[in-house]
C-alpha cells in the first residue's frame, strides 16, 4: 500500500521497497522457466512387423520390440501410450480419464497402458479395481521404460497416425492436455 | 513430482494483486493492511477445500486410502480443484475475519473483490506454463509443446476479460454502488467468463465439462441475485452506508 510503513528486519532496519516485487517476479520467472522446459523426445517409433493390440484385461508382457510392433499395427490412427504403476497415486487419478477417452475416441484413436516397475499381480488387481477396459500390457524387463526414457510415473506419450512420437507428458495429464494432443494428432491424420 | 506450472501460477495469482494493492488500497481496514495479509490464508484454504471437493466427486475412496497414510492422491493438484466451492470457502473465511474486526462483511468482500479478480486473471494468464488454456487451432496463437498447430490461448483472453471486469467492479465502487451489487456483478462476470471460455477449451467427449456446467449454474444464480438486488434497491443502488474508496 502506498501509505504502508516499511517492513523491518528483526534488528529494526527497513527492507527496501523493491525487494518484495523482485522476489515475486524472480520466483514466478524461475517456476515458469522450469515448467516450460520441454524434454527432448526419445527416439522411439513404430517399427518391424505389426503386432496385434492385446485384448482387454489381458495385461500381456511386452518388451520394446513388441511395443514398436503394436504401434506399427495401429498405423493410420493415433496411439496414446500411458506408462503407469499400481503404487503411483497420480496414475490412479488419471486412469479414469484415459478410460473415458478410450470410450469417447472409439476406433479413431488407441489408448494403451503399459504397467512398469510393478508386479504382474499388483498391476492386474489395479486395473480390475478401477474397471479399466482399454488394452494394457506389462513391461516385464523394464526395457520399455528405459527405451522411452521414463523418469516419472505416470508418463504419457502420443504417437501420430504415422507411428512417430509427437509428444511426451511427464506426470499426471489433464483432460484438456490429453484432448488437445489427441485432437491435434487426429487433425494431422486427416490433413497429411 | 512438483508441478512447476501450477507453482508459477499460484505465485502470480497472489503476487500480482499484492502489488496492485499499493495502488488499490483496501479501504475497509482500520490500519494499513496488505492484500497478502488478508488473502493468503483464505486462498490456501480455498485451494485445499476445492481439492477435497474434487476428490469427493471423482473418487471418494481416496479418503479411505488417505486415512491409512496414502495422502498422495489428495495432493495431486493437477488433476483438479473445484473453483466455486473453493471460492465460497475463501469468501467465508474473509467474512469471518471481517466480522472479527467489526467491519461490515459485504463492504470488506466488495473491497477485496477487484483484487481477487486480478489474482484470478493472473492465474488464468499463467496457463501457458500449465496444461490449461489452449483452445481451437488458429493461424494466430501459440504452439503448445507436442502440438503441430498454433492454438488460441483462451486463458489469456479469459484473463483480459477478468481484468476488464475487475476494473468495472472497481468503477461500481467508485460510483457508490452497494457492496452487494458489486459482489453480484463480480460473480456474474467471473461465472460468465468461465462459462464462455469453457466452450473453446479442449475436452474428452461431447458433453459439457464440470467446469462448464458449474460456471453456467453459478452465472444463473449470480444473475438472479443481481435481479433481486435491483428489485430491492431499485433506483437507489447507491448505498448510503457504502464508503466509496478514493480514486
Amino acid at each position: 500500500m502506498s501509505d504502508e510503513t516499511e517492513p523491518e528486519t528483526s534488528d529494526g532496519r527497513a527492507l527496501p521497497r523493491w525487494l518484495w516485487p523482485t522476489v515475486v517476479a524472480a520466483a514466478a520467472i524461475a517456476a515458469g522457466f522450469l515448467a516450460s522446459r520441454q524434454p527432448s523426445l526419445p527416439e522411439f517409433s513404430a517399427e518391424g512387423p505389426p503386432v496385434t493390440l492385446p485384448a482387454s484385461g489381458e495385461l500381456a508382457p511386452i518388451d520394446p520390440v513388441d511395443l514398436q510392433g503394436i504401434l506399427a499395427g495401429q498405423e493410420g490412427r493415433p496411439v496414446v501410450v500411458n506408462i503407469w504403476a499400481s503404487w503411483c497415486a497420480p496414475c490412479r487419478a488419471e486412469m479414469p480419464l484415459l478410460q473415458n477417452a478410450a470410450a469417447s475416441y472409439g476406433d479413431d484413436a488407441v489408448i494403451l497402458g503399459v504397467a512398469a516397475n510393478d508386479t504382474p499381480s499388483a498391476a492386474a488387481d489395479f486395473i480390475d479395481e478401477l474397471d479399466i477396459t482399454y488394452p494394457n500390457t506389462f513391461d516385464r524387463t523394464g526395457n520399455v521404460a528405459r527405451a522411452l526414457d521414463v523418469s516419472a510415473f505416470p508418463t504419457t506419450y502420443v504417437f501420430g497416425a504415422d507411428g512417430e512420437l509427437r509428444a511426451e507428458v511427464r506426470g499426471g495429464i489433464s483432460e484438456q492436455r490429453l484432448a488437445g494432443l489427441v485432437d491435434d494428432a487426429l487433425a494431422a491424420t486427416e490433413t497429411p | 513430482m512438483i508441478d512447476f506450472g501450477l507453482l508459477a501460477s499460484m505465485i502470480v495469482a497472489v503476487g500480482v494483486p499484492s502489488l496492485l494493492a499499493w495502488w488499490w488500497p483496501l479501504r475497509t481496514y482500520t490500519q494499513p493492511t496488505g492484500f497478502l495479509d488478508v488473502a493468503l490464508i483464505p486462498a490456501l484454504v480455498g485451494v485445499l477445500v476445492g481439492r477435497i471437493v474434487t476428490v469427493a466427486l471423482d473418487d471418494p475412496t481416496a479418503f479411505g486410502r488417505a486415512a491409512s497414510g496414502e495422502i498422495g492422491e489428495l495432493l495431486i493438484i493437477r488433476s483438479g480443484v473445484e473453483f466455486w466451492p473453493g471460492l465460497v470457502v475463501a469468501a467465508a473465511l474473509l467474512a469471518w475475519a471481517a466480522r472479527g474486526d467489526g467491519v461490515p462483511v459485504l463492504a470488506r468482500l466488495a473491497a477485496i473483490a477487484p483484487l481477487a479478480m486480478v489474482g484470478y486473471a493472473a492465474y488464468e494468464a499463467g496457463c501457458v506454463v500449465r496444461d490449461g488454456c489452449f483452445g481451437p487451432a488458429s493461424p494466430i496463437g501459440l504452439r503448445p509443446p507436442g502440438v503441430a498447430t498454433t492454438m488460441v490461448p483462451v486463458g489469456w483472453l479469459m484473463a483480459l476479460a477478468v481484468v476488464a471486469a475487475a476494473w468495472g467492479v472497481r468503477r461500481l465502487a467508485l460510483r457508490g454502488f452497494s457492496p452487494a451489487a458489486q459482489l453480484a456483478a463480480a460473480a456474474v462476470a467471473i461465472a460468465g467468463i468461465r462459462a464462455v471460455g469453457s466452450i473453446w477449451l479442449p475436452h474428452v467427449g461431447d458433453g459439457l465439462t464440470r467446469q462448464h456446467q458449474t460456471s453456467i449454474v453459478a452465472a444463473v444464480v449470480a444473475l438472479i441475485t443481481v435481479g433481486v438486488i435491483v428489485a430491492r434497491e431499485g433506483q437507489t443502488l447507491v448505498s448510503p452506508a457504502a464508503s466509496p474508496p478514493d480514486p
